[in-house]
């Protein structure tokens, strides 16, 4: 307790050790968020411009974060910022979801960057269409490579829970990557 | 408890492509360099408020006119505490805050001034805190030097006296584009972001040599070099796409042992290892 009253002391008093260790946590962590937001359901542009408000609050609560912690109350914000977005965002989201799967149908010849980015609108449509709780454990695991314990850990919520989570997200993931394909097949798109 | 194999591991497969495809997607570098900017503005308030005490201070906001200038002003009294002079210019190019308006700050003083150019030129002033326990009592001062806006072509200069009074170190117009040795202990992270955004817009402009002159001497300039790793990949960037093998590789060295976190670790080490 003295030693978080310390260090509370310490970084309400010195304004460079502040700014020291913003620049730190977008250093360290602002890949996690910007793909995390990305995948969350937010174009490039939104999840720039959600990015940057998810460390500008960092800025302001920066008294509030204990450094083991960082990445998940960075993990937090992100989330309620990118749902704030979402919403706000969601009619104009809609028109580019459809327009992907359009552009699912595979180009043989295609240079390998629109593939990927094939690649990552299909991926964003699946995952757009999954349960919000498995979608976020799915995320983490298969995307930012966290264990399931520090899942549970980051998400609040026991190994178990998130485990079981796990295992129905990538129940789900594959199922609908295995109908897409098939409509990728019936479309002519594959063979 | 074993984790299940990750299906992007999978060597083949819609579902692996897919996944691999996600995880590789990285935030542009402009997209960082904004964020750091928006902070870094940021930080020149919180550097000025920092030192509140427990008077509330007057406090007014002003836009400056004119073709993108900016002007912000928040200038106030202090008492018990420490007076910060800090006059920056924001950097209106990467972001669409960092004009201060209207803050109320509790025993501060601080005089944000400058137009919003490009490349922006930025001065800074830092005062050292006001001996305690006497109060301070003591209107931001406005010297010529300190409000004057300043020309596209001066070189960054950020100093921090050792008494509010002692002038700050100005470098002038036309003179060369390498900034003064300065020491920049406790320089905000503004000034810094300032530092590269110049180095960048030299560089941007065609400016190659100045540019990374001013990239070379950015950690003799700024010790804390809080923002290293975007300079090490600017340097990096640049020296690659001019065939400079040799100083691309010895940034990208530096980045990746220093900073394997960063961003741009994955540019460095495409670099190091093709």
């Amino acid at each position: 307790m003295a030693a978080e009253a310390a260090a509370l002391d310490e970084a309400e008093s010195s304004p460079r050790a502040s700014s020291q260790r913003l620049v730190g946590l977008v250093r360290d962590h602002y890949a996690f968020v910007w793909r995390l937001l990305r995948r969350l359901g937010l174009r490039e542009g939104d999840a720039d411009d959600a990015a940057q408000q998810v460390f500008l609050t960092a800025s302001r609560r920066l008294h509030e974060v204990e450094a083991p912690r960082e990445r998940a109350f960075l993990y937090g914000v992100a989330l309620n910022v990118g749902a704030r977005a979402r919403r706000s965002l969601g009619r104009r989201r809609e028109e580019p979801l459809e327009a992907a799967s359009e552009r699912v149908a595979p180009e043989p010849n295609a240079e390998q960057v629109l593939e990927r980015r094939q690649a990552r609108a299909l991926l964003d449509q699946l995952l757009d269409e999954m349960p919000e709780e498995l979608r976020v454990v799915f995320v983490l695991f298969e995307l930012e490579e966290l264990s399931t314990p520090q899942i549970a850990e980051l998400c609040d919520i026991p190994v178990g829970t998130a485990a079981s989570r796990l295992r129905r997200a990538r129940e789900d993931f594959e199922e609908r990557v295995a109908r897409a394909e098939a409509r990728r097949r019936f479309s002519g798109g594959d063979t | 408890m074993t984790d299940p194999e990750r299906i992007s591991k999978r060597s083949r497969g819609l579902a692996a492509q897919l996944l691999q495809a996600g995880a590789e997607e990285q935030p542009a570098e402009a997209s960082v360099q904004q964020t750091l900017a928006a902070l870094g503005a940021s930080a020149a308030v919180v550097s000025a408020a920092g030192s509140a005490g427990a008077v509330a201070g007057s406090a007014k906001g002003a836009l400056g006119a004119g073709a993108g200038a900016g002007t912000a002003t928040v200038g106030g009294t202090a008492a018990g505490g420490a007076v910060k002079v800090v006059s920056a210019t924001l950097l209106m190019k990467w972001v669409g805050i960092g004009v201060v308006g209207g803050v109320g700050l509790a025993g501060a003083a601080a005089v944000a001034s400058g137009p919003a150019v490009s490349p922006p030129a930025f001065h800074a002033v830092v005062a050292a805190p006001a001996p305690a326990p006497e109060p301070v009592l003591k209107p931001a001062p406005a010297t010529p030097e300190l409000l004057a806006p300043s020309t596209a072509v001066e070189a960054p200069v950020v100093a921090v006296p050792t008494t509010p009074s002692t002038p700050a170190p100005h470098v002038g117009a036309g003179e060369p584009v390498t900034p003064a040795p300065v020491l920049e202990i406790g320089a905000p992270l503004a000034a810094e972001v300032a530092y590269v955004d110049r180095a960048r817009a030299l560089l941007a402009s065609g400016q190659v040599e100045p540019g990374l002159a001013l990239l070379r001497s950015y950690e003799r300039d700024f010790p804390e070099a809080r923002l290293l790793p975007e300079v090490l990949f600017l340097q990096l960037e640049t020296c690659d796409r001019l065939g400079r093998a040799s100083e691309a590789r010895s940034a990208a060295r530096r980045l990746l042992d220093g900073f394997p976190k960063s961003p741009h670790a994955s540019r460095a080490r495409k670099l190091l290892f093709p």
